[in-house]
């Protein structure tokens, strides 16, 4: 025990040894609305009211204490309860993020049905409609005539429907300026399949 | 999905399997010839972006993703797309030459 300790004065109060007098720098005697060095002096220890008023005092600070223990508490309580809405919410979002992005990528891979018409092809009309359908890959879209496997690209969905008519029309013009010898078993099934659907001259 | 095949990489399968290339409207049209004769076409579009998606050429010279990669890029080879097309039965595998017999004869069963 220091010196400055073991010379603040105490008292017995209900089997507890009380100091008589805060230590030094403490800031008891203000949240208890007394004026250090003053309220607690030895001559009023020794007034007829010492007695009522340390009693007054400490009720006091015990009240002080219990309502200190009791904000705590119910400070820990609203922590913890902000704590799981935190984490309840973060999760929501979690699943919502995921359910949001799912759909994004549910409605991009929707394919487009659709078909060709017509062709820009000198001796050939479309006989029967082309079926073509066209689906999101990534950020772009592929169209495809599935029936004679070819395919083709865009940055937008009528961009590849209009590629594929493109390139539907240079297929065409290679595979029929070919002799049947010339043409592999798929170069040969595409022309059988795209005769079905185009007339040429 | 990620682009798996840019227009690089079309350009460089093209190559890879000698590919006669000729421009048509939007595309220029490779054609792969194999002893002759036609077994695969695909588009290549026009443009200047390198990374524009190709990524239909997988599925018009008969390969997955992964093989059309490796082929635009260096793995794979012309001999081996050949050798793949020939197991599927795209190409037709060369007839073996009649040779003499490499197999030893059977012994005579009879004494």
């Amino acid at each position: 025990m220091s010196e400055a300790t073991q010379r603040i004065p105490r008292i017995a109060f209900g089997g507890l040894h009380i100091p008589t007098e805060p230590p030094p720098g403490s800031r008891i005697c203000e949240s208890l609305g007394m004026r250090a060095g003053e309220a607690w002096t030895w001559k009023e220890e020794q007034s007829p009211q010492w007695e009522a008023r340390q009693e007054e005092a400490f009720r006091s600070l015990i009240a002080n204490v219990a309502e200190f223990f009791v904000e705590q508490h119910t400070l820990a309580q609203l922590a913890n309860r902000i704590n799981g809405l935190e984490d309840l919410h973060r999760s929501d979002f979690g699943l919502l993020h995921e359910r949001v992005k799912a759909l994004e990528e549910q409605s991009q891979q929707r394919s487009i049905a659709t078909c060709i018409n017509s062709l820009e092809l000198k001796g050939a009309k479309v006989a029967i409609p082309i079926p073509v359908a066209i689906h999101a890959s990534g950020d772009e879209y592929i169209a495809t005539f599935f029936d004679a496997n070819i395919s083709s690209g865009g940055d937008t969905p009528q961009e590849a429907f209009h590629n594929l008519c493109d390139i539907l029309v240079a297929k065409i013009t290679l595979l029929a300026s070919l002799t049947p010898e010339q043409l592999g078993r798929e170069p040969a099934r595409q022309l059988a399949v795209i005769r079905e659907f185009v007339a040429m001259e | 999905m990620a682009r798996i095949i840019t227009k690089e990489l079309a350009v460089k399968i093209a190559q890879k399997l000698n590919a006669t290339v000729t421009k048509s409207g939007a595309h220029d049209l490779a054609a792969v010839f194999h002893d002759g004769v036609l077994v695969a076409s695909f588009g290549i579009r026009r443009g200047s972006e390198k990374d524009k998606g190709h990524d239909y050429i997988p599925g018009e010279i008969f390969v997955g993703p992964g093989f059309a990669k490796q082929l635009g890029q260096c793995p794979k080879s012309h001999q081996d797309w050949v050798e793949a097309m020939q197991e599927k039965g795209i190409i037709p595998k060369p007839k073996k030459e009649d040779g003499p017999s490499t197999e030893p004869a059977e012994p005579d069963a009879t004494p």
